[in-house]
C-alpha cells in the first residue's frame, strides 16, 4: 500500500539507465547486445570448443524482450521523472526489428577472395596478376583480403616497428586489382601485413571496421610471429579475417597449436556501445597465413607423391590436418580440399623445391581456413589454389568463397520499424490503468456546525490492469484536501472490474469553523484523484454554510448587531457590542423563564430537539420556542465550548493553571484579557453569582458551577494534544475550577 | 539508412477552452478514431504516441487537460516540464481563440523555457461556420513564434502533420530525458518540492 504521506512522492527506482542489455564483459552477451542495436546478423558463437568459454551464449532475445516489456510497462505515464530511460524502449524496438529482419532484407551472394603469401623478405618484383586476377577465377570478388608474411626481415622492422615496406606491396596490389576497388583497411605487424579491399559499390555497406594484432614472438614482444586481424560488417554480416605467421620447423607442432590459441585469445575488438568481442563473435571468420605445419614424411616420399599428384595420401599426413582432426587446434575450422602441390619450399625464382643443404621437405605451409558461426549460413567454396609467382621461397595461395549476406531494403525496414513503434505505443496505451468515476461533483448541500455529512463516489477499474489510485495534492500544496474534509480511503488498489466506494465526509468543528464563520470562505474545493501511471480525475467539492454563532469568535460576534444570518458585520473600526448578543439572549431568557430556580441547572442535560431549535433561533434572530431551562443552559455551555478561542484564550491557558491557587495572579490575568473576553468573563461571573444566590432552590454550589464553567472557559488548544490529555486529570480539573471560584467568591463577597 | 533507433522523448500538453476538441485531436492522433460525442475531460488523460521522422524517432507523452475554466488553476501541474504544447481553439469561436491567446501568454510566462508551442484551429470540417480567419491566427502565430495549423479531428486533416511538425521542431539533445533540468519556476512561491502530480509512488 502506498505511503500515507503524499508529499514525499519518491519515484520508484527502475535501474534501466544502463544502455546495453548487459554490462558484463562476457563476450557472448556483448555480442548479443551488439547485434541487438545494430541489426547485425546473429553473431553468437558456435565454436566446437576452440575457445571453451564461448559456449553459453547468455542472453536470448526472447528473455531480453520479456524483461524489457515488463520494464516499459512500469515506466508508463510518468511525465517528467528524470529516471525514466528511453533506451529501454529503443532496445526493445531494436530487438523486435532484429526478429523481423527477414522481412526487410534480401539475400545476396557475395564473393570474397583471400590470398596469403610468404614473400621471404623480398621486395615486389613481378606483377601480382597471376595471383590476384587469375583468369580461372569465375567472378570478380566483392572483397579482397590479401595477407603477406615475412614482408620485412630487417632488424629495423623487428625492433623499431618500421612499416614502410608495406607501401610498395600495396602499390603492387592496386596495379593488379582494378580501380573498381577501394581499400577498407590495412594492418601490419612487422612482417605480417593484411590488406582488405572492397568493390566501390559496396563501400557504404562496410561498417564497424576494426583491426587488432597479436604477437606470439619471443616474450610476446618481437612480433616476428603472430597475427593481424581486420573485422567489419558487410551489409548485415560480420566478417573477421586473420592473417598469421606461426612458428616454424617440423617438430614445433605444439608451439604452433599454442600460437593459434594465443592469437585467438588476444585478438579483441571494441564495437558498438563499447562492447568487446573476439574473433569468434563473427558470422564468418577466415584464418589465413603461413601456418607452418609440415608433412612428417621422408623428403623423397613426399616428392614422389607430388610428382604423382597424389595429394590426397600426402594430405593425410599433413600436420594441420592431423591437429584439426584431433581437435588440438583450429577446432571448428574448415578448409577447402587441397588439390595443389605443397607451396614450400622452393629455390627462389625457380620451380625447384629446396636444393640447399637443409633440404627442407615440401609442405603446405600456406593455408586458407574458415569458420562459420552456428547462426550464419555456411560459405560456399569457389576455388582453393596456388599461384605461380616465383620470387619467394613460398608460392602464394588463394581461397575464394561465396558469402550470403542480407541487404536491408530501406523503405521496407522503415515501414516495419514504424509498425513496431506503433505496436509498442498501442500496448503501452492499452496497458495503462483506466477507471470510471461515478461523479465529478460532490455537493454536500447545507452543512451545519459539528454535523458530519457524508457523500460517496464509486470508482471502477475498467482497464486491463491493476489500478492503483490515490488522491494527490495540488501543485505547491501539501495537503490532499481542506481540513474540514475527510477522504476514506484516500489511496487504494483495484483489480480489473473491481469497484471501490470512497467516502467523503465534511465535518466542521471549532478548529475549522473559523474559515467559514469569520473569514467568510466558501465551501469549495477540487480534489485530484490520480491513477498511478494513468490519468487524473478532478472532483469538485461544494457545500453551503450558514453563518452561526457556534464555532465563532467573540471578537467577530460583537460586530453583528443583528442575527448572523442576514446581517452584515460592522466595520472593524466601528463601535462594537460589549458582549455577543446571542449570549445575552440566552442568559436573559433564563432570567425570564425563572431559570435561576431550576434545580441542578447546568448539571442536567437538555432536550436535543429543543437545543437544535434554540441554536437555530440564535442565528436567525427569531424568538425562542417554548424550552426547558436545562436545554437553554446546555446551549450556553455549548456556545462557550464551541468558541474558536475560549474566553480565557488558549495562549493564557497554562498561565491560568499555574496561577490558579493565587487570587491575585488570577485577577491580574483576567484584567489583561482583550476587552470582549473581559466583558464576557465578568458577565458570566455575575450571572453565576446570581445563580448561586438561588442555591436554596437550584441546589447548586460554587464548586459545581466552577467545575462546569471552568471546563469551557479555560480550555487547552486542541492542537496541543499533551495538554488536552491532561485536562481531565483530577488535579487539573481542580486547578481550573479554583481559578473560576476565586471570582465567584470574591464577587459574592462584594 | 535511417538512424531511427534513437528515440527522443518529450512531454506534450494540450490546452484550450472546453469543447474545442483537445481530446478528439489526441484520440485521432493516437487511436486513429473520432467520436461524434466525446465526453468532456474532467481531469487529465495520459497517452503515449511515437512519431517517426526521417532521421529520428520522437515519442510524445501526451497530457490532455480539462478545458473548463474552473480547472484553470490546476493546469500548471500538467504544463510544468512540458517541452511542447498544443493550444487549441475552435475556428467557429472567437472566444476560444481569445482564450487560446491567453494560454499562449501563460505558457510563455510560466511554461518551460524554449517550449515549442503549436496553435491549432480545430474543427476545420465546419469551416462554413468559421469565425476566426486563418490569416488572423496565422499572423498571431508568426508574431509569437508558434507553429500554426488548422486541423480537423473529425476528418483527420492536418492532425498527424501537426504532431510531426512539432516533433521536427523539438531540439534533439543527446539526453532526451524529459523535464530534467528544465523545470519552470513554480507559479506560486513555495518551498515545497513536490514532485510531479503523476509520479507513481
Amino acid at each position: 500500500m502506498d505511503s500515507t504521506d503524499n508529499n514525499n512522492i519518491v519515484p520508484p527506482v527502475i535501474t534501466t539507465t544502463s544502455t546495453s542489455t548487459t554490462s558484463t564483459t562476457t563476450t557472448a552477451t556483448t555480442a548479443a547486445a551488439t547485434t541487438a542495436t545494430t541489426n547485425a546478423a546473429p553473431s553468437t558463437v558456435s565454436s566446437g570448443g576452440a575457445t571453451n568459454d564461448q559456449e553459453d551464449v547468455g542472453v536470448s532475445n526472447a528473455s531480453v524482450n520479456e524483461s524489457l516489456a515488463g520494464l516499459s510497462h512500469h515506466k508508463q505515464g510518468i511525465p517528467d521523472g528524470s529516471y525514466r530511460s528511453v533506451d529501454v524502449n529503443g532496445q526493445w524496438i531494436a530487438n523486435k526489428l532484429k526478429e523481423r529482419e527477414h522481412l526487410y532484407t534480401e539475400k545476396k551472394n557475395m564473393t570474397i577472395f583471400l590470398g596469403t603469401w610468404n614473400v621471404n623478405g623480398k621486395k615486389p618484383q613481378e606483377p601480382l596478376d597471376p595471383w590476384l586476377c587469375d583468369p580461372a577465377m569465375p567472378l570478380q570478388p566483392d572483397i579482397y583480403a590479401i595477407g603477406f608474411q615475412e614482408l620485412d626481415l630487417t632488424a629495423e622492422a623487428l625492433l623499431l616497428g618500421d612499416t614502410t615496406r608495406s607501401l610498395p606491396w600495396e602499390q603492387k596490389i592496386l596495379e593488379s586489382i582494378s580501380n573498381e576497388y577501394v581499400k577498407i583497411m590495412s594492418r601490419q605487424l612487422v612482417g605480417i601485413l593484411l590488406c582488405v579491399y572492397v568493390k566501390k559499390e559496396h563501400r557504404q555497406h562496410i561498417t564497424m571496421e576494426r583491426s587488432d594484432i597479436a604477437t606470439v614472438g619471443i616474450m610476446g614482444m618481437m612480433g616476428n610471429k603472430g597475427g593481424v586481424a581486420i573485422r567489419f560488417k558487410f551489409y548485415n554480416t560480420s566478417i573477421c579475417i586473420l592473417n598469421s605467421h606461426l612458428n616454424a620447423h617440423l617438430e614445433n607442432i605444439l608451439r604452433r597449436n599454442q600460437d593459434m590459441k594465443d592469437i585467438a585469445k588476444n585478438i579483441k575488438f571494441v564495437v558498438e556501445d563499447n562492447n568487446i568481442i573476439t574473433m569468434f563473435d563473427h558470422d564468418q571468420l577466415f584464418w589465413i597465413g603461413d601456418l607452418n605445419y609440415r608433412i612428417p614424411l621422408p623428403d623423397a616420399e613426399v616428392k614422389e607423391k607430388i610428382k604423382k599428384k597424389d595429394f590426397y595420401s600426402l594430405f593425410l599426413h599433413d600436420q594441420l590436418y592431423q591437429q584439426m582432426k584431433s581437435g588440438a587446434a583450429f577446432e571448428g575450422f574448415q578448409e577447402p580440399p587441397i588439390s595443389f602441390a605443397p607451396t614450400y619450399k622452393y629455390d627462389a625464382g625457380t620451380d625447384v623445391y629446396d636444393s640447399s643443404e637443409k633440404k627442407r621437405t615440401p609442405a603446405w605451409c600456406d593455408r586458407v581456413l574458415w569458420k562459420t558461426s552456428k547462426t550464419a549460413e555456411n560459405v560456399g567454396i569457389l576455388t582453393y589454389r596456388r599461384h605461380e609467382l616465383l620470387s619467394s621461397d613460398h608460392r602464394p595461395v588463394s581461397g575464394s568463397f561465396i558469402i550470403k549476406v542480407r541487404a536491408v531494403i530501406p523503405e521496407v525496414k522503415n515501414r516495419i520499424y514504424q509498425e513496431i513503434v506503433k505496436e509498442l505505443d498501442k500496448k503501452e496505451n492499452d496497458s495503462m490503468p483506466d477507471a470510471t468515476i461515478s461523479t465529478n461533483l460532490i455537493d454536500f448541500e447545507s452543512v451545519k456546525f459539528m454535523v458530519p455529512v457524508t457523500r460517496t463516489i464509486v470508482l471502477e477499474n475498467v482497464g486491463q490492469v491493476i489500478a492503483r489510485f490515490k488522491f494527490i495534492p495540488k501543485l505547491n500544496e501539501k495537503i490532499l484536501c481542506k481540513p474540514w474534509l475527510k477522504i476514506s480511503p484516500f489511496a487504494g488498489i483495484m483489480l480489473p472490474k473491481e469497484k471501490i466506494t470512497i467516502e467523503l465526509t465534511v465535518y466542521v468543528d471549532s478548529t475549522t469553523s473559523y474559515a467559514f464563520n469569520v473569514a467568510n470562505e466558501t465551501m469549495d474545493d477540487i480534489l485530484i484523484l490520480h491513477l498511478e501511471n494513468g490519468k487524473d480525475y478532478f472532483i469538485s467539492i461544494m457545500g453551503s454554510w450558514k453563518p452561526t454563532c457556534f464555532g465563532n469568535t467573540l471578537e467577530n460576534l460583537v460586530r453583528y448587531q443583528g442575527p448572523l444570518v442576514g446581517t452584515q458585520p460592522m466595520p472593524v473600526e466601528q463601535k462594537k457590542l460589549s458582549i455577543p448578543k446571542e449570549l445575552w439572549r440566552m442568559v436573559d431568557s433564563l432570567y425570564s423563564n425563572n431559570g435561576m430556580a431550576e434545580e441542578n441547572l447546568f448539571i442536567v442535560s437538555g432536550v436535543s430537539k429543543e437545543i437544535e431549535q434554540i441554536k437555530e433561533c440564535l442565528d436567525t434572530g427569531t424568538p425562542f420556542p417554548a424550552f426547558s431551562n436545562h436545554s437553554m443552559a446546555e446551549v450556553i455551555i455549548r456556545f462557550l465550548e464551541a468558541l474558536c478561542d475560549p474566553v480565557i484564550p488558549f495562549t493564557l491557558y497554562q498561565q491560568a493553571l499555574d496561577g490558579s491557587s493565587a487570587v491575585l495572579s488570577c485577577k491580574t490575568l483576567v484584567s489583561h484579557l482583550p476587552s470582549v473576553n473581559y466583558n464576557v468573563f465578568f458577565y458570566l461571573i455575575s450571572f453565576l453569582t446570581e445563580v448561586l444566590s438561588h442555591h436554596d432552590q437550584n441546589s447548586l454550589s460554587a464548586d459545581k458551577l466552577a467545575i462546569v464553567f471552568s471546563t469551557v472557559l479555560l480550555r487547552p488548544s486542541p492542537t496541543n494534544s499533551a495538554l488536552v490529555q491532561q485536562s481531565t486529570d483530577a488535579t487539573i480539573v481542580k486547578k481550573k475550577a479554583d481559578f473560576i471560584k476565586h471570582f465567584i467568591h470574591s464577587h459574592n463577597n462584594i | 539508412m535511417n538512424n531511427n533507433n534513437k528515440i527522443f522523448q518529450f512531454k506534450l500538453v494540450l490546452l484550450g477552452e472546453a469543447a474545442v476538441g483537445k481530446s478528439s485531436l489526441v484520440l485521432r492522433f493516437v487511436r486513429g478514431h473520432f467520436l461524434d460525442y466525446q465526453e468532456s475531460t474532467i481531469g487529465a488523460a495520459f497517452l503515449a504516441q511515437t512519431v517517426c521522422l526521417n532521421d529520428t524517432t520522437v515519442k510524445f507523452e501526451i497530457w490532455d487537460t480539462a478545458g473548463q475554466e474552473r480547472y484553470h488553476t490546476l493546469a500548471p501541474m500538467y504544463y510544468r516540464g512540458a517541452q511542447a504544447a498544443i493550444v487549441v481553439y475552435d475556428i467557429r469561436s472567437q472566444d476560444s481563440f481569445e482564450r487560446a491567446i491567453k494560454w499562449v501568454k501563460e505558457l510563455q510566462r510560466q511554461g518551460s523555457p524554449n517550449i515549442v508551442i503549436a496553435l491549432a484551429g480545430n474543427k476545420l470540417d465546419l469551416a462554413a461556420k468559421r469565425k476566426v480567419e486563418t490569416a488572423e491566427a496565422q499572423q498571431y502565430a508568426e508574431e509569437n513564434g508558434l507553429l500554426f495549423m488548422e486541423t480537423s479531428a473529425k476528418t483527420a486533416q492536418n492532425v498527424n502533420e501537426l504532431f510531426v511538425e512539432i516533433a521536427k521542431k523539438l531540439p534533439k539533445t543527446p539526453n532526451p530525458r524529459p523535464g530534467s533540468g528544465r523545470l519552470p519556476i513554480p507559479p506560486i512561491e513555495n518551498n515545497n518540492q513536490r514532485k510531479k502530480p503523476c509520479c507513481s509512488n
